[in-house]
């Protein structure tokens, strides 16, 4: 992550994301687990809590994505596979990595399943998204991420419930 | 907790003996046994390294070195006299620990690398240390009589960050087809986010990297030599391990310089792991080969013993499928005591197995 973006872009950034997220509920069913469709529910609804701390807009009023996708896979009897892929408009990338850490920190810390988690960013441009995804799907490199003080407030920002 | 092999044949066996919250509430990333076998050191992600001694059938904590790090510790390492503990750290810097009959102590910390660094070894002749970090580089120091560090080298051959630094075990590099011209060199291998690795020596008086080794298809995360140095292991978040030789016989009409022995792929271990493999650990005493997968599995596999040397085969012999809650960072074989293997996971968990060798074998 780099630390070159001004404080008016970070604002907008927010406003973006939590529009895109609010969006995250299509859904694909895999697999004949008969709990999947009560479980899969929750990974959009987690997401749909994180917020701009400011004011939270609809997709319908700033058509940020076009669509977005939440699969979950069972591993064992116990543990499942979450794989989210999404497509933003704004083919921003510091956005999309953005987006992507605060989605693996909130799903990480909420989910109440045991799970594995990908998420695959698709920009629907060409070559920075496979650099995204490799990124935002290195756990060394998302911890690092996570102990730059900057970027974890923001992060924390978006991710904490309102109380 | 005994888990055998996939097909039943064979009698292995991976037993756990002992089970440590060495980092809790964190994650564990690295565990390193000291020279002799006797200690374990843990590091993690709540910045300290923790030194662990026997204890009858358990280990206790001998040491926590919690000052030293303002972020992370990645990885550890000691010194082959033993009495010296490198760390390194997201923090950006290398810490050098000396063991004092008190504890350790912080003696230096290596500063230079932009961020954080990944990986830090010891070369096997002692007056050399390798780190490695995102800043894509690989550093040497030479460290004196006085311990006083000097880096002498920055190398910038990867396109990305470095994710581990290993020496080859010999002092001495032997070529196998003129074994009078053996170069009297160390050598070093890297493992990168740019999906190769990467081998370097000194060539008069400046260390240069030789060869590229590609073929991983993502991140390479870890690399272990056999005992002899002949040969070479990586693994990926390709979900493969491969195996690298040097070796050239067997290559008719290949011309090459009888003093620049080439690596290859000889053998892929490819449909064993169902997710990032992010350690190899080559056992010196008996030639196992353990991995750490992010499927909280650690697997064993050796070698076939009728396989021709350049075309190994290995089957896998042990599988414990939940060796760990969570993700397996890290495994690392004693040194001094055949079968013995440690563990640690995102779970913040140490664990200490033994490894019950199968007869066939």
């Amino acid at each position: 992550m780099q630390n070159f973006i001004s404080l008016l872009t970070w604002k907008k950034m927010f406003l973006e994301m939590v529009v895109w997220l609010q969006s995250c509920g299509a859904f694909n069913y895999c697999g004949t687990n008969q709990w999947i469709p009560v479980i899969m529910p929750i990974a959009p609804y987690i997401i749909r809590t994180i917020r701009d701390p400011e004011k939270p807009n609809t997709l319908e009023e700033l058509e940020v994505v076009t669509e977005s996708c939440v699969e979950v896979h069972e591993i064992n009897e116990e543990e499942y596979l979450v794989i989210i892929r999404f497509t933003p408009t704004v083919p921003h990338c510091s956005l999309a990595t953005l987006i992507g850490l605060c989605l693996r920190i909130k799903l990480q810390r909420c989910l109440p399943f045991k799970h594995k988690l990908e998420i695959y960013i698709s920009e629907g441009t060409h070559s920075t998204e496979e650099d995204i995804n490799k990124q935002i799907n290195d756990k060394e490199r998302v911890a690092a991420a996570m102990e730059n003080p900057n970027l974890r407030e923001i992060v924390e920002q978006c991710v904490t419930e309102p109380d | 907790m005994r888990a055998g092999s996939a097909d039943g044949s064979g009698m292995a066996a991976l037993t756990l003996s002992c089970r440590l919250a060495a980092h809790p509430d964190s994650r564990c990333w690295f565990v390193a046994w000291s020279p002799s076998g006797a200690l374990l050191a843990s590091c993690g992600g709540d910045r300290s390294v923790r030194v662990w001694g026997r204890q009858g059938e358990n280990w206790v904590c001998q040491a926590v070195l919690g000052e030293g790090h303002q972020r992370t510790v990645r990885k550890v390492a000691w010194s082959l006299c033993g009495s010296y503990l490198a760390s390194a750290s997201f923090d950006a810097t290398t810490c050098i620990w000396k063991k004092t009959p008190d504890g350790f102590e912080c003696v230096t910390t290596l500063e230079g690398h932009e961020n954080e660094v990944k990986s830090v070894a010891w070369s096997p002749s002692g007056s050399l240390l390798a780190t490695c970090s995102r800043d894509k580089s690989v550093w040497i120091w030479e460290v004196d009589e006085e311990d006083e560090y000097e880096c002498v080298s920055v190398l910038n051959s990867h396109t990305q960050d470095v994710k581990h630094v290993v020496w080859h075990p010999s002092q001495e590099v032997e070529t196998t087809r003129d074994p009078s011209l053996t170069l009297a060199c160390q050598l070093l291998a890297s493992a990168s986010y740019d999906d190769t690795v990467k081998l370097y020596r000194e060539e008069e008086d400046d260390w240069v990297c030789f060869t590229t080794l590609e073929g991983h298809e993502s991140t390479v995360w870890g690399l272990a030599f056999d005992g002899a140095g002949r040969r070479l292991a990586s693994c990926s978040d390709d979900r493969t391990v491969r195996i690298w030789s040097s070796d050239e016989q067997g290559e008719p009409g290949v011309a090459c310089s009888s003093t620049e022995p080439s690596w290859k792929c000889i053998c892929t271990l490819s449909g064993y792991h169902t997710r990032t493999i992010y350690d190899v650990a080559w056992c010196r005493l008996t030639g196992a080969v353990a991995t750490a997968c992010g499927d909280d599995a650690i697997r064993v596999f050796e070698e076939e013993p009728l396989a021709e040397p350049q075309h190994p085969t290995f089957a896998l012999t042990a599988h414990m499928s939940r060796a760990h809650a969570q993700d397996v960072n890290c495994v690392a074989w004693n040194p001094a005591e055949p079968g013995l293997l440690a563990s640690c996971s995102d779970d913040g968990e140490v664990a200490f197995w033994r490894y019950q060798r199968p007869e066939c074998c």
